[in-house]
């Protein structure tokens, strides 16, 4: 039985495939996208969160670690990450929620049992489960365990990945999935590169092939003022769009700078410092421009 | 008659009426009247109210008679009654005043003065329209004195006679429609098979008809659906979307008969967001109408009257909330303030005890209250009304009133309130007490009366996971077992002259209502509010929509007809153009299901809402439904906001 790391399982979600779905939020992704709101999915392993607004200072954690990870220092709660072992002590003595551990390891059935609590609302609605992260891709096995064990409840199946992995994994992974989700960040690969830290063409490559084999995928497509709110790179959204045939929507998903808070309490530094939500009208001048170019779906995500 | 709805809908509230001259004439005619029965001072003043109340009428209007004068509650009826329109469709004022003459009762004499006075306010009413130029409504009422209505706009107007009445009679609450579909249904397929009648009218009626109910402030619940579903049926629900306004208050009844169209209907015109129409599950609620002995043919024709409450139409006087009301939070904190030593081995023999207490308070409370003279006299004797009885069919055949006894079913209501608050505080208990026996339970108990200075302890009760509402198993496990010991317990006894209690879970507004109400050991502190229906509490955190419903289901929501209230709120932002429909209908399948009773949606955005609180002129138009009924959510009670605002 494949176990894995995972950091959320959230219940009505219906914004990621059809119906009615359960997300489930696997931890670890091989790009660093600058514009990341899930940070905490970023490294595999399970990370503590510190919320300073929270904190009383009451020095209940201080006790509890064995490692001596938390300290004081001109008044400030320090965390030494190096230390951390995520041993998770300190937060179960935190009665203020201000320290929480995010990530925990679950055994594919165990995630499956939950999912299926809401089976009766997937029948009603056509929905299912979706595996989100972090890139599900990048816990290959317990993903494919989840999904194995999800066909085998007849279960409606969606992935959404950034389409960095082996090829050979898409490969035997495909089947058992419905939709994928699939992100198309950049078209020029070299600032695909400084924006997300990866070249692009390994991703195109993978969505192509998914394509041939026609697996039915949504391509989803972030649009961050000032890194690719560009008419070229819409039209290469269009463009790729173009050479797909079993492409059944595109998705806008415009930035929010909801990551911001969450690197704050990772200890992690926000790479964007200054973008807002962008307005109502230049989202959907984005969508306009890209609508304009191709007769597949444009909607907002 | 040409029919010009949005200036009918502006003159709603425009037009005053003068309240103080109706309080004269009950002051005059009713509470001075010391020469006559209870009975039959009650029918002396309906005839002062037909030969004095000023009549107004609105230009254009196709139903005549105004109701603006019921605002303030008098409470001279009970209300919560479902007319028994079919009879009175059928026979007319004639024909009712037949039958009234061959009774012998002391009761029927009464019956009598009130149906005379119905008939000389309608006469009134048909002289001063056609002063005004209201040929047609004018021509329809007089026609109504003597023969039974033909036409559908003809039949409206006596529905809407009737329902004025009942109100004139006692200005009370939760006079309800039934099932308008059913019985208006005859007289608009014939007026449609003579070519009389086009769809786009009886729209227009049904639409005048609707701003009617909005003279009024109360709710007036009307049921389409379950196994009536038509034409008008439809028009019903189009309409409700379409005027979105706050009255009557719409429940669709989702049946076997129930067809894919019908429904999609019902939740076109929810996803408008008033709030309205709501839902009704008869998979769930006609089994519990038979459980407390309704007849299967009578239980099958249920309407909705007041707020959620399922009565069998026209031969029940329900008395939703006679019995008073039963908080379960009280119930727990008077059992945690006697049990201050350690006497328990383990939770389930401190659930044993509770239980025994419960039975205790609930048996010396509020069964010996329903025992007692006390009801008989305050239920039963203090208002008998005339005009309501005579609309409740099985009243006119015994020749009894249906305070006395007289409806085939009379059913005392008991209200039960705060189910998802007590759970999470006797799980806090097991967990904290017995299970990681962090606190003993006396120092929770001490600290909670304390309303919890202890602040790391009430952040553990607080904030504990799986509380109700997350679909947690052992929450649902003993959320089922509380609501099955609380159905026996007032299965146990039956009560004096057939009267049959009947149960429901929720107090109307009374989980706002809660100063005084003390801390409970889920670490809820004073005064905040506590579950509502058999919806979890607002400071159970980890809830989805999805986890509420499937958490809700495992109340036994058969076994309370007197209603189980689900209300939720969705986000307008969240639901898409394209899916809003889907993901409404799929909720309301799902949780039918898997067996809930009730649902009620609210669609607007928290932000939305705080915006509308904060500037209310612009936002007068934002309808909401809370506790069974629509209103304007800026004219509503800031608490009230309030609860809106926070709850899922």
């Amino acid at each position: 039985m494949a176990s894995g790391t995972i950091f959320n399982i959230q219940k009505f979600s219906i914004n990621d495939g059809p119906g009615i779905r359960t997300t489930v939020f696997m931890k670890g992704c091989p790009l660093s996208c600058i514009w990341c709101h899930n940070p905490e999915s970023k490294r595999k392993a399970p990370e503590i969160m510190y919320d300073k607004s929270k904190c009383k200072m009451c020095g209940r954690c201080f006790e509890a670690c064995k490692k001596n990870a938390h300290s004081v220092n001109c008044d400030l709660h320090i965390i030494d990450r190096s230390l951390c072992i995520e041993c998770g002590e300190c937060v179960k003595e935190c009665v203020f929620g201000a320290l929480e551990i995010t990530g925990k390891t679950m055994c594919a059935e165990d995630v499956i049992k939950e999912v299926m609590r809401d089976k009766v609302f997937y029948d009603t609605s056509g929905g299912g489960m979706t595996l989100s992260g972090g890139e599900p891709m990048m816990q290959f096995d317990f993903a494919f365990e989840l999904l194995t064990l999800a066909k085998a409840e007849r279960l409606h199946t969606c992935m959404e990945t950034c389409g960095f992995a082996p090829s050979e994994q898409y490969m035997k992974i495909a089947p058992l999935v419905d939709i994928f989700l699939f992100d198309y960040k950049e078209t020029d690969s070299n600032l695909h590169r400084e924006f997300t830290g990866v070249q692009n063409e390994v991703i195109i490559e993978n969505l192509k092939l998914l394509d041939s084999i026609g697996a039915k995928t949504i391509l989803r497509c972030p649009i961050i003022p000032t890194c690719n709110d560009r008419d070229e790179h819409f039209e290469g959204i269009a463009r790729i769009a173009s050479e797909l045939k079993n492409l059944l929507e595109i998705n806008i998903e415009p930035y929010h700078p909801l990551g911001k808070g969450k690197c704050e309490l990772l200890g992690r530094d926000y790479r964007l410092s200054d973008l807002g939500f962008p307005s109502d009208e230049t989202v959907s001048g984005w969508i306009d421009k890209i609508q304009s170019k191709t007769p597949i779906i444009v909607k907002k995500a | 008659m040409k029919i010009n709805l949005d200036f009918l809908k502006k003159n709603v509230e425009n037009v005053t009426e003068d309240i103080e001259a109706y309080k004269a004439i009950a002051k005059k005619n009713y509470f001075d009247n010391e020469n006559s029965s209870e009975i039959m001072r009650k029918a002396e003043f309906l005839t002062a109210f037909a030969r004095e109340m000023p009549i107004v009428l609105t230009d254009g209007e196709p139903i005549i008679g105004s109701m603006r004068f019921s605002r303030k509650f008098l409470n001279l009826n009970k209300g919560h009654i479902t007319v028994d329109y079919r009879m009175l469709l059928r026979e007319g004022i004639a024909g009712v005043k037949e039958r009234i003459s061959h009774l012998k009762t002391p009761d029927g004499a009464a019956f009598s003065v009130a149906l005379d006075a119905f008939s000389e306010f309608i006469a009134r009413l048909a002289d001063a329209a056609e002063g005004k130029g209201l040929t047609e409504p004018a021509k329809n009422c007089r026609e109504l004195l003597s023969a039974p209505p033909k036409s559908f706009h003809s039949a409206l107007q006596l529905v809407w006679l009737v329902h004025l009445f009942l109100h004139a009679e006692g200005s009370a609450s939760g006079v309800s429609f039934g099932r308008f579909d059913l019985y208006m249904y005859p007289f608009y397929k014939r007026d449609v098979e003579l070519e009389i009648l086009a769809a786009e009218d009886a729209e227009k009626l049904i639409g005048a008809f609707f701003l009617k109910c909005c003279e009024a402030d109360e709710s007036q619940n009307l049921t389409v659906g379950g196994d009536s579903e038509n034409e008008l049926s439809f028009l019903i629900l189009k309409v409700c979307g379409e005027l979105a306004v706050k009255q009557p208050s719409v429940s669709v009844r989702v049946g076997k008969a129930t067809s894919q169209s019908f429904f999609s209907a019902a939740v076109k015109a929810l996803t408008v967001g008033t709030g309205n129409p709501c839902f009704f599950n008869d998979r769930v609620i006609i089994p519990a109408l038979k459980r407390i002995g309704i007849e299967d043919v009578d239980a099958e024709n249920y309407g909705i009257v007041g707020c959620y409450e399922a009565n069998p139409e026209g031969c029940c006087f329900g008395t939703t909330s006679s019995a008073g009301f039963f908080y379960l939070h009280d119930v727990l904190t008077e059992f945690l303030g006697r049990v201050r030593e350690e006497s328990y081995a383990d939770f389930s023999t401190f659930l044993v005890a509770f239980k025994s207490f419960f039975k205790k308070k609930y048996n010396g409370e509020i069964l010996a209250y329903l025992r007692s003279d006390r009801w008989e006299h305050r239920v039963m004797g203090e208002c008998p009304s005339p005009f309501e009885s005579l609309c409740i069919g099985s009243c006119l055949e015994s020749g009894v009133c249906a305070e006395h006894g007289g409806a085939k079913y009379t059913l005392a209501g008991i209200n039960i309130l705060g189910i998802g608050t007590l759970t999470d505080s006797l799980y806090v208990i097991k967990k904290l007490v017995f299970e990681l026996k962090e606190y003993s339970l006396s120092y929770l108990v001490e600290n909670m009366s304390e309303n919890f200075s202890d602040e790391a302890l009430y952040l553990k009760c607080r904030n504990m996971r799986g509380k109700f509402g997350t679909d947690d198993p052992e929450t649902n496990q003993l959320v089922r077992e509380l609501s099955l010991f609380i159905s026996e317990l007032l299965d146990a006894e039956r009560l004096h002259d057939g009267v049959v209690s009947n149960g429901g879970l929720f107090v109307f507004l009374h989980d706002v209502d809660s100063e005084s109400y003390p801390a409970t050991p889920d670490g809820r502190r004073r005064g905040e509010r506590i579950s509502y229906g058999i919806a979890p509490s607002d400071i159970a955190l980890g809830k989805t929509l999805t986890s509420v419903l499937s958490s809700s289901s495992n109340i036994a929501n058969d076994r309370f007809a007197n209603g189980c209230p689900m209300q939720i709120r969705l986000s307008r932002t969240e639901l898409s153009a394209d899916n809003a429909e889907l993901i409404l209908a799929s909720l309301i399948k799902g949780y039918f299901a898997r067996g809930g009773f009730h649902i009620q949606i609210n669609i607007a955005d928290t932000e939305e809402l705080i915006e509308a609180k904060k500037n209310p002129d612009l936002h007068d138009d934002l309808i909401v439904r809370i506790s069974g009924y629509s209103d304007h959510f800026t004219r509503l009670r800031e608490d009230i906001q309030d609860a809106l605002i926070e709850r899922i």
